[in-house]
């Protein structure tokens, strides 16, 4: 279990990005960390996964917590290596100069044994489309196949918990779709926890359990991921009901100040 | 036109010890953009490792192994001493310490060796090459087999061992590689020992076709031109750029000086010729092709 209580973080020393945020990521689950941009779900990441310094930023107060382990001053090396916890970066961190199989290689290079050439093709197996391009550049594949090797270079670490930051990120529809029956399947089938940030909401929601809202690097609201479906902010604010434009501004206040209530 | 073969010969014999010590540099430049201006010392560095195992008296293999294992240490040394501390800085910061680094590379090995020259015996078998008019001492032999291995070894490291593709996986980007578990730290480290290794090999092979001196560092000078023709970051242009320089240095050396009474033109042709290549491709001849896709 990840826990993650009133973390305050701020940059050069100055700039704060998130004030007392707290949330719980429970065993054998997806959660799922909605919000929009600047909303502090990436700074939140890479205070977890310890690569926060590289940014200039620093955790100020609070703790992170991986089964009951503080994370807060370890280093990135050894919270992946030892903790079995990796960060999937936003934006496809593919090794773009390497084949689909040397990024493979690559990636394992933290826990190399002999079970790495059966775990890359265990890790293919949920892949099919890049098992025919081993040979082929990272960066010349497509957007949703990029995703795709990064996920598995990320299971090739041998991961017990994931944090996956924004996976749908400028794919299409339908490989949103694909790269999130994926997700749903690796927590299923490996047996890894995953915290998902996203900001397509409705694909989060449906396959996670739980979910957190941020804003302005506040948790503003959290449920398990059905209530938050059927709720009307969320509807509003993300997944655009279907009446949405007959509302007026009044209304649209109503979640402004609602949000200022919970943080 | 009777020399011609011998030229294009005596050329790629210089070229490929140029390639040695352009490839050193290329490694650097690509794990951490830092231009690694000491890479001439390294290889007076490789040299006077050399001189001093084979003092040992063992017999050569052993002698060799003992070449690479200090070479190697004294590349750690020099990276967690100069370098590491300045990781995470602009690489031009760690370019402008190489610079002093090479300096005082030079004061030191002045201490150690003296400022005479030494002269490296290798007891190799006798290999001399005679074909028509084509004539080379066993020692342009021996340093070519020399140089094709070294080249072909640290090849086969880059590009296929384990190692080898950390490395590049680092040299694109040290965050990506972090969060994937690569201990980037390490990986430098790495970078640095090899790096040193392989200009070692070339001052070694120069040392021994001339003499070993406190300041044949110089020859790194001339690795410059090269991994600029190359494009920087270019393995597969390091190689064709350094035998192309050496070619040409040696036709000068052959042809034009005679013709024209003006000796020691050619140590001026390799950077002519990069200014004409620069004139007409910016980028070097085989600069790195961005991936972009769309």
């Amino acid at each position: 279990m990840l826990e993650v209580k009133n973390l305050t973080v701020v940059y050069n020393g100055v700039i704060s990005v998130l004030h007392g945020v707290s949330l719980e990521a429970r065993e054998g689950a997806i959660t799922a960390l909605l919000g929009g941009n600047g909303s502090g779900k990436t700074t939140l990441m890479r205070a977890i996964s310890g690569i926060l310094t590289i940014y200039e930023g620093e955790i100020q107060e609070g703790n992170i917590e991986l089964a009951k382990i503080k994370l807060n001053h370890l280093k990135a090396v050894d919270i992946t290596k030892k903790l079995h916890l990796t960060y999937l970066m936003e934006g496809r961190p593919v090794f773009e100069y390497l084949s689909i199989r040397e990024n493979l290689i690559a990636s394992a290079s933290c826990r190399w044994d002999s079970a790495v050439p059966k775990d890359i093709e265990r890790v293919l197996a949920f892949f099919p489309p890049l098992k025919n391009r081993m040979q082929s550049k990272a960066g010349y594949l497509s957007g949703g196949e990029q995703q795709m090797l990064a996920m598995g270079m990320a299971l090739m670490t041998n991961p017990r918990f994931l944090l996956l930051d924004e996976p749908s990120l400028g794919l299409a529809p339908i490989m949103v779709k694909e790269i999130f029956k994926v997700i749903s399947r690796i927590n299923r089938e490996r047996k890894i926890d995953i915290l998902l940030s996203e900001q397509n909401a409705m694909v989060a929601l449906r396959i996670s359990s739980y979910a957190y809202v941020m804003e302005n690097g506040r948790v503003v609201m959290d449920g398990s991921s059905i209530e938050l479906i059927e709720n009307a902010d969320i509807q509003e604010a993300y997944l655009g009901s279907k009446d949405a434009g007959k509302k007026d501004y009044k209304e649209a206040k109503r979640y402004k100040r609602r949000k200022r209530w919970l943080g | 036109m009777d020399f011609l073969l011998q030229a294009m010969f005596v050329g790629i014999i210089k070229g490929s010890i140029y390639v040695i010590i352009a490839l050193s540099m290329v490694i650097i430049y690509k794990s951490s953009e830092v231009f690694n201006f000491a890479v001439g010392e390294f290889c007076t560095l490789g040299a006077i490792m050399f001189f001093f195992a084979a003092r040992t008296g063992l017999p050569l293999p052993l002698v060799f192994l003992l070449f690479v294992i200090l070479c190697g240490l004294a590349g750690m040394i020099i990276e967690k001493i100069v370098i590491q501390p300045l990781m995470g800085r602009d690489p031009l910061s760690t370019t402008l310490v190489t610079i002093g680094l090479s300096s005082f590379l030079v004061g030191l090995f002045q201490i150690t060796i003296g400022s005479t020259p030494i002269s490296l015996e290798i007891k190799l078998p006798v290999l001399m090459l005679e074909i028509g008019d084509l004539f080379l001492t066993s020692e342009q032999v021996w340093s070519v087999i020399f140089a094709i291995s070294a080249i072909a070894l640290l090849l086969l490291f880059y590009q296929f061992s384990r190692w080898g593709i950390i490395m590049r996986a680092t040299a694109e980007g040290q965050v990506k590689a972090m969060v994937f578990g690569i201990n980037t730290r390490y990986i430098l480290t790495l970078t640095w020992v090899i790096a040193t290794i392989v200009a070692a090999m070339g001052g070694l092979v120069v040392a021994w076709s001339g003499t070993l001196t406190y300041n044949m560092g110089i020859i790194g000078l001339v690795a410059i031109p090269v991994v600029l023709v190359a494009g920087l970051d270019s393995i597969g242009g390091c190689i064709i750029g350094g035998i192309l320089i050496g070619i040409v240095e040696s036709l000068t050396s052959f042809y034009f000086e005679d013709a024209t009474g003006l000796k020691g033109f050619r140590s001026v042709t390799p950077y002519l010729f990069l200014l004409i290549v620069l004139m007409i491709r910016p980028t070097g001849l085989f600069g790195q092709v961005r991936i972009e896709r769309v």
